[in-house]
């Protein structure tokens, strides 16, 4: 008896540390096959603009997805390590989901002054995240542009890497050319300064220059300690490496360590693979400010309980 | 023994509940909708194609008869021509519909759609994911399904 309660612990211990089920975004991952209903998408026809036009990461769902990376044989194609070119969207576990969730179960110890921030961007109300910048289409910022919807595409020219983003439309550049980090960067900026080199197969990217408006990620309720959501902030210190590996012709490695001293005591280290979606092209997906807040006014705002 | 299965039920009635309700991180979060489903029949007054999400106006009419209107979201365009076929031309005013929501907690007219149908009974949605966990693809089991259907059929005969 003591036995079988004893493995029950350990069955609710294995299926707690399990990912959170879903994101509104994200695709309809890791359905069980036999008994379960079919998968949305086999249900419907492929809707694309045209012969020739092609269907994107965003609008790519799980199967379709799956469907790509089969036809491409990303297990066994070819590839050059040195070339990272190409549409890297969600993750082995979530083809239609965002590419990396920077991990909550690292999060270090704040500091003093991070407390305050993290005190600042506390929401008003349990059932909406009132401070959060995406609300009013406020820039996402680094690390949070990479980590929201939909994927990025690395496109490499010979002093730089451009990771341009769908969500919000926007780029990255990483300079190749040999140049350092600003010391003292003149302006801050929502995606910093950034370098990269090549340290055998890895892309080393480093950066700086941060303006301190943007989130690393959003605090969801459950972990802010006030039953509020709120957002993980950082200060204009904040440096992050990014190192990248291609692990084959459809994975990609990624280790994100975010430095921040006047704000978290630890560095904060995400690990995770991505993936390419090989034969898709990037959609146009702006915040539209005034779409956004109609959209708050009219269909969120009126569902939050009053307090 | 019999203690032994109770613990046993009672964790694994936990572990489910945690399941069902893990945070759901996105454009915004749905802790403002009720968990309760609402089946409503109702006649589209306005369909907005645009990002960040696709919502639908309707007018229904309430216990009493009133006409009330509502709106509701579902995911982002493309996110709904991925995974049902949407495009623009999907809804037009007038256009009689059968939906499965959960409405706002704040007792608003307003909901998150969890499923769709037409008068005739035609799935025009059949899971969303903007519904997030508990209820969307592959949580839905043939007996949720068997339940939905029955609603709809009622709120088509009521009105």
């Amino acid at each position: 008896m003591r036995n079988l309660a004893i493995l029950s612990m350990l069955l609710l211990a294995t299926l707690l540390a399990l990912p959170p089920a879903a994101s509104a975004q994200r695709g309809a991952a890791n359905q069980a096959a036999g008994d379960a209903p079919p998968r949305p998408g086999l249900e419907v026809p492929l809707v694309t603009p045209g012969p020739g036009w092609k269907p994107c990461p965003h609008c790519e769902n799980q199967a379709w997805a799956e469907e790509g990376r089969k036809k491409a044989g990303v297990d066994t194609h070819p590839f050059n390590p040195h070339d990272l070119s190409g549409i890297w969207s969600g993750n082995p576990d979530d083809l239609a989901g965002n590419v990396i969730p920077i991990s909550m179960k690292a999060v270090p110890a704040l500091t003093a002054y991070g407390k305050q921030m993290f005190a600042a961007a506390q929401s008003e109300s349990p059932q909406w995240n009132s401070k959060d910048p995406e609300n009013v289409c406020d820039p996402m910022g680094w690390p949070r542009w990479l980590t929201f919807n939909f994927g990025f595409q690395f496109v490499v020219l010979p002093d730089r890497v451009l990771q341009f983003f769908e969500f919000g439309h926007t780029w990255r550049d990483i300079w190749t050319d040999g140049r350092k980090l600003p010391p003292d960067p003149p302006i801050p900026r929502y995606l910093g300064y950034a370098v990269g080199r090549w340290e055998g197969n890895t892309f080393v990217v480093d950066s700086n220059g941060y303006d301190d408006h943007s989130w690393i990620a959003q605090a969801p309720a459950a972990q802010s300690g006030t039953g509020r959501p709120g957002g993980y902030p950082h200060s204009d210190e904040m440096r992050i490496e990014e190192r990248y590996q291609r692990l084959n012709y459809g994975l990609l490695q990624l280790t994100l360590t975010i430095t921040d001293p006047k704000v978290y005591t630890a560095p904060w280290t995400t690990t995770g693979k991505i993936t390419l979606l090989p034969d898709v092209e990037m959609a146009e997906s702006f915040c539209v400010p005034s779409d956004q807040i109609r959209f708050n006014e009219e269909n969120t705002i009126p569902t939050v309980p009053k307090q | 023994m019999l203690r032994d299965w109770r613990m046993v039920a009672v964790l694994a009635a936990l572990v489910l509940f945690l399941t069902l309700t893990s945070p759901v991180m996105a454009h915004h979060g749905n802790a403002a909708w009720s968990s309760t489903e609402l089946t409503l029949k109702g006649t589209i007054v306005d369909y907005q194609w645009r990002n960040p999400h696709v919502l639908l106006v309707w007018t229904t009419k309430d216990d009493s008869g009133k006409t009330v209107q509502w709106s509701g979201e579902v995911a982002s365009p493309e996110a709904m021509m991925a995974d049902d076929g949407w495009t623009k031309q999907t809804f037009k005013p007038g256009d009689e519909i059968v939906l499965v929501l959960r409405p706002a907690k704040s007792g608003a007219p307003n909901g998150v759609i969890d499923q769709i149908k037409r008068a005739d009974g035609t799935v025009v949605m059949r899971y969303s994911r903007q519904a997030g966990s508990g209820n969307y693809a592959g949580q839905l089991t043939p007996a949720d399904q068997e339940r939905r259907d029955k609603a709809a059929d009622d709120a088509n005969k009521k009105n």
